[in-house]
């Protein structure tokens, strides 16, 4: 039993071992740390309203008293970034967080199951991935009305399909390893041998997949709100600030209201993404990038 | 080989079915019936009842659905609520552009990212792979309209080289060099995302055949690199690539829904943000079905090629 505890700290000192020499992973991580510590400790520091319009102060440039200036009705860019960066992380994480709930079940079950549950869960996954996402969500989320609470439902319900091909791969060799039939000739039933014997090993594949999803629903968050049918102004996100720019007069003249929200997007999602990316490197080691 | 076809034909459509009754189900949970846009103060309650009754919305969804299917297959989709006009007709008008569009974003999508990747796949970890690894990544991170603000910003607006949306300058001057000119910026904006895809997919593939026996006995042979490149490798690299392909439709569909409506593109994308704002359901329903085929065609497509490329998957 010690021994057994020993072996898996040893491949878990291994693996941050990797992630930390993956240098690039390394510093997107501090640049995620420092951007999710200054989102939420910001406004309790400052004075952010990101609701509230400044009369005499609309389409206002940069100056001291609001850091990125002003948008169209007077509203301090730099606390609808802060702000918004709340609702557009949380909308990531929840979303893949409900992607993974539904995805490693239904892998676990399609890779331990031969036949009729593993073509069903297959061929499920073949129709969801084989479809433009983007349409269903449009369509869902005017179903259930455009918030933050029904993006981070339908990103979740639609975003299970990756996590459920990578699992069920997984399962379908951590299946034939021997301590699994060591685990199957001493009676455990069916249940046990997949909660404890192959889902712990089957689920490295898990955090590099919830790491893409978390990008990746940002990235779709952000799109559904820049079209105006994700999350609702007054509300900030980074995706509904950068629809301003749809208004040439904003594009043009105004580059302070939509350019920072872009830039901060887009570090986010390159950043998580180089962190997913560090996570695989970690985690497989015999994969060689 | 008769036998693959059907089988992948056969295939299609339980993902058909499953597909549009998905959007319809949904399209008709939506709160607000499309009724209520068509009511006036003169109307009572029994003349609500019977434009329900004549737009068959008074009977159960699955009824509605299984009408909807029979009309289909006689090549009717219905009328649109917000212009009255057969939906045919109003996607029909809409199909060339996102056609013309797509396919150009494909086209250059594949040649400059199966290019890159052959070029980081010839010198693994140089100054080349690096950039080329690095565009795909960046690229795929990056979300295609805030790129095509940002080239709009600068091309269109401060170097006024290139127009801001459209598809041709005015009714009058449809030529091909304008309609050229509005492409470049749509292009490139959903192009440097979908070709992230092919970069890495070409690298891994090429590095893989590199090594194989015929590709150094290509090379024992004397054969200029050039030639073992392109005619040796690239060939047997080409399956892994073919299959990105077809995953990458449905991105491609998503993505020109959202650059048409930046750059104002007259096709189903701005069609489809429209008829989603005004609820206008059977256009939905019109598009989802239209988009539902074009995907399960390239599938196809995909699958075919596939199966010509390497006749191991024909038995």
């Amino acid at each position: 039993m010690k021994n057994h505890a020993k072996a898996r700290n040893v491949f878990f000192r291994d693996a941050v071992g990797r992630f930390v020499r993956h240098r690039v992973a390394m510093v997107s991580l501090v640049v995620l740390v420092l951007e999710i510590l200054a989102i939420l400790l910001l406004p309790s520091i400052m004075d952010l309203d990101p609701y509230t319009s400044t009369p005499g102060k609309f389409n206002a440039p940069p100056d001291g008293q609001f850091l990125l200036g002003t948008d169209s009705v007077g509203r301090d860019v730099f606390a609808r970034i802060v702000y918004g960066g709340r609702v557009s992380l949380s909308v990531g994480f929840i979303a893949a967080t409900i992607g993974a709930l539904i995805g490693v079940p239904l892998g676990l079950l399609a890779g331990f199951y031969d036949g009729l549950v593993r073509s069903v869960i297959m061929r499920l996954v073949d129709i969801f991935m084989s479809f433009p996402a983007l349409v269903i969500q449009m369509v869902l989320v005017t179903v259930l009305g455009a918030s933050a609470r029904s993006l981070m439902l339908v990103l979740g319900f639609l975003g299970w399909t990756g996590y459920t091909r990578l699992v069920y791969s997984k399962v379908l060799s951590v299946r034939e390893e021997v301590y699994v039939e060591a685990a199957r000739s001493t009676g455990a039933p069916n249940r046990m041998l997949m909660v404890k014997y192959i889902l712990p090993n089957a689920m490295a594949p898990v955090f590099v997949t919830f790491s893409f999803a978390v990008a990746g629903n940002i990235l779709a968050e952000s799109g559904l709100s820049f079209l105006g049918l994700g999350v609702q102004i007054p509300t900030p996100t980074w995706g509904n600030m950068i629809r301003d720019a749809q208004t040439l007069s904003t594009l043009m003249l105004r580059p302070w209201a939509w350019i920072p929200a872009g830039i901060v997007l887009v570090v986010t999602v390159v950043c998580i993404n180089f962190v997913g990316d560090g996570l695989r490197a970690a985690l497989d080691p015999k994969i060689k990038i | 080989m008769k036998k693959y076809i059907l089988k992948r034909i056969l295939i299609m459509i339980p993902v058909f079915l499953g597909m549009t009754a998905l959007v319809f189900f949904l399209s008709n949970m939506t709160p607000g019936s499309p009724v209520d846009a068509m009511i006036t103060p003169e109307m009572g309650v029994e003349d609500v009842e019977q434009l329900r009754h004549e737009m068959g919305l008074d009977q159960p969804i699955y009824v509605q659905y299984f009408k909807w299917l029979e009309r289909l297959f006689q090549g009717n989709l219905g009328y649109s609520y917000r212009t009255s006009n057969p939906v045919i007709k109003d996607i029909g008008e809409r199909i060339g552009p996102t056609l013309i569009l797509t396919l150009t974003v494909l086209v250059v999508s594949i040649l400059f990212g199966v290019a890159l990747g052959v070029l980081a796949a010839c010198k693994p970890y140089s100054i080349w792979d690096t950039l080329a690894s690095g565009l795909s990544f960046i690229g795929s991170s990056m979300p295609g309209f805030f790129i095509a603000l940002v080239l709009i910003y600068f091309f269109s607006v401060k170097l006024r080289w290139l127009p801001t949306g459209g598809m041709y300058t005015s009714v009058t001057s449809n030529s091909f060099s304008d309609l050229m000119r509005h492409m470049v910026l749509p292009t490139i904006s959903m192009s440097l995302a979908s070709s992230g895809n092919y970069i890495r997919q070409t690298r891994s593939a090429m590095l893989e055949v590199m090594g194989e026996e015929y590709v150094k006995m290509a090379r024992a042979k004397g054969l200029r690199e050039r030639v073992v490149l392109y005619v040796h490798a690239l060939r047997n690299a080409m399956l892994p690539i073919v299959t990105c392909i077809g995953m990458s439709v449905p991105g491609l569909v998503g993505g020109s829904i959202i650059i048409e409506q930046i750059f104002g593109w007259p096709g189903m994308g701005t069609l489809m943000v429209l008829s989603v704002t005004y609820r206008d359901y059977p256009v939905i329903m019109g598009i989802t079905m239209y988009i539902t085929i074009a995907v399960l065609l390239t599938n196809l497509l995909m699958d075919l090629l596939y199966a010509v490329l390497d006749p191991r998957i024909r038995n």
